[in-house]
């Protein structure tokens, strides 16, 4: 339900343009602050976190394990592999950006490489804090505005178990517009985007 | 009683550890005479009608510095039917059989008619080739047979397709005298490395053909 809330309300925002208007249960909290963003992967220091994986893209199917480990404290590997454990990717996350160490040749697509860095990115919030306009908050959540440069508009409606991205261009052209969030019925994290038929799932497993 | 009890643990170790080195240093000549290898490829074939094991997989990965352990349950029946099923830490299913496959991965079932997948004849062909005793006469893959002591080793190269991109070499154990299979091990080409250890193996007991279904 939250997912829809952030959803309708982010609509409206970017609808508005650059007037910002939010339902009136937003109040706007603090300006040109540094706004952390919903991290739904948390990797500990050289721990490891293990996610069964399925990537649906452009037709495409892939499905198998994905396994995060912190190894600097700027840095996160994110390591695709198949069940039977023939590794598809190999991103390497940093504040810097993402470096593809490996990808498998069905994944050697530009477009595909950019929406796995940019998801892996986003749900772990590897970059640092983003430095908000504007930030209103609501029960259910925040939206954090951020201006970058003279083009582009970012909103980002959260909650703790949904955001929703929008870049806006200065034409009021929406550029990408993408969907993070738990599935409440197996707490399975889902990313999608509007504009592209790519879509990325991940649960949590528990290692014996 | 307590040292007592410490002292058979400790000598139960160094057993298994003296037992996985003799099978590690266990030293391998290559069966060079192609005759003598179709020999062996059909003893194997008539020792392994049916295979029903246990599996536990171990993927090292070095930039993680972690083995990462899954396990679950291998079955086989002559001609070209197999079961692999992950039981832990996920579940996940692959079954072919009749020239399809199904694959079920958490409530997301695929079906896949393998008669257009270049990758599904080549993962027959190697069944075929290792279990089927088809090896000497397989395009896809080129072979190495060596025999140790107790074992044989199966080395198989990849020649074609998206298998020749994935991986370098697999390479399989199997105890010459039961036949039984010990070991799969895929060397992948981005270094990589997967083992696929069987435990209680069973050879030509009965399987139900149900298992293999794929619908």
């Amino acid at each position: 339900m939250t997912k829809y809330l952030l959803l309708i309300s982010i609509g409206l925002l970017a609808a508005c343009g650059k007037k910002h208007t939010l339902p009136s249960d937003y109040v706007l909290q603090k300006e040109n602050a540094k706004q952390r963003l919903v991290k739904f992967i948390q990797v500990e220091r050289d721990s490891l976190q293990t996610y069964t994986t399925s990537v649906a893209a452009y037709g495409k199917y892939f499905s198998g394990v994905t396994y995060f480990k912190n190894t600097q404290d700027t840095a996160l590997r994110v390591l695709f592999t198949t069940h039977t454990g023939l590794k598809l990717l190999d991103l390497k996350l940093s504040q810097e950006g993402c470096n593809t160490v490996y990808a498998v040749e069905q994944l050697q697509n530009p477009v595909v490489l950019k929406l796995l860095c940019h998801d892996f990115g986003l749900i772990s919030a590897i970059k640092d804090d983003v430095q908000a306009s504007q930030v209103f908050t609501n029960a259910d959540g925040s939206v954090i505005v951020v201006q970058k440069g003279e083009k582009d508009l970012y909103y980002y409606a959260t909650s703790s178990n949904s955001m929703v991205k929008v870049i806006e261009t200065v034409a009021g052209k929406r550029k990408i517009q993408t969907e993070a969030y738990r599935e409440s019925t197996d707490s399975s994290l889902v990313v999608k985007h509007r504009n592209f038929n790519f879509k990325l799932t991940l649960k949590k497993q528990t290692l014996d | 009683m307590k040292t007592i009890k410490i002292l058979l643990i400790l000598v139960c170790i160094l057993c298994c550890i003296v037992s996985l080195k003799a099978q590690t240093m266990e030293k391998f000549t290559l069966v060079g005479n192609p005759q003598e290898a179709k020999q062996i490829f059909d003893q194997i074939r008539l020792a392994s009608n049916t295979i029903d094991a246990d599996f536990v997989q171990e993927k090292k990965i070095d930039i993680l510095e972690n083995v990462i352990i899954s396990k679950g349950k291998f079955l086989f029946k002559q001609k070209n039917s197999l079961r692999l099923e992950y039981t832990s830490p996920s579940y996940y299913l692959v079954v072919m059989a009749a020239g399809k496959m199904l694959i079920k991965d958490g409530d997301k079932k695929t079906k896949i008619d393998g008669k257009g997948s270049k990758m599904f004849s080549q993962i027959q062909n190697v069944m075929a080739g290792l279990l089927g005793g088809q090896m000497t006469d397989n395009k896809d893959f080129k072979y190495e047979l060596y025999k140790g002591e107790t074992h044989y080793k199966i080395k198989l190269f990849p020649q074609t397709g998206a298998i020749k991109d994935l991986l370098k070499e697999v390479e399989f154990i199997t105890n010459k005298t039961t036949l039984k299979a010990l070991s799969m091990t895929m060397f992948e080409r981005s270094g990589d490395v997967t083992v696929m250890k069987f435990k209680n193996v069973k050879m030509n007991t009965p399987i139900d053909d149900k298992v293999f279904a794929t619908h």
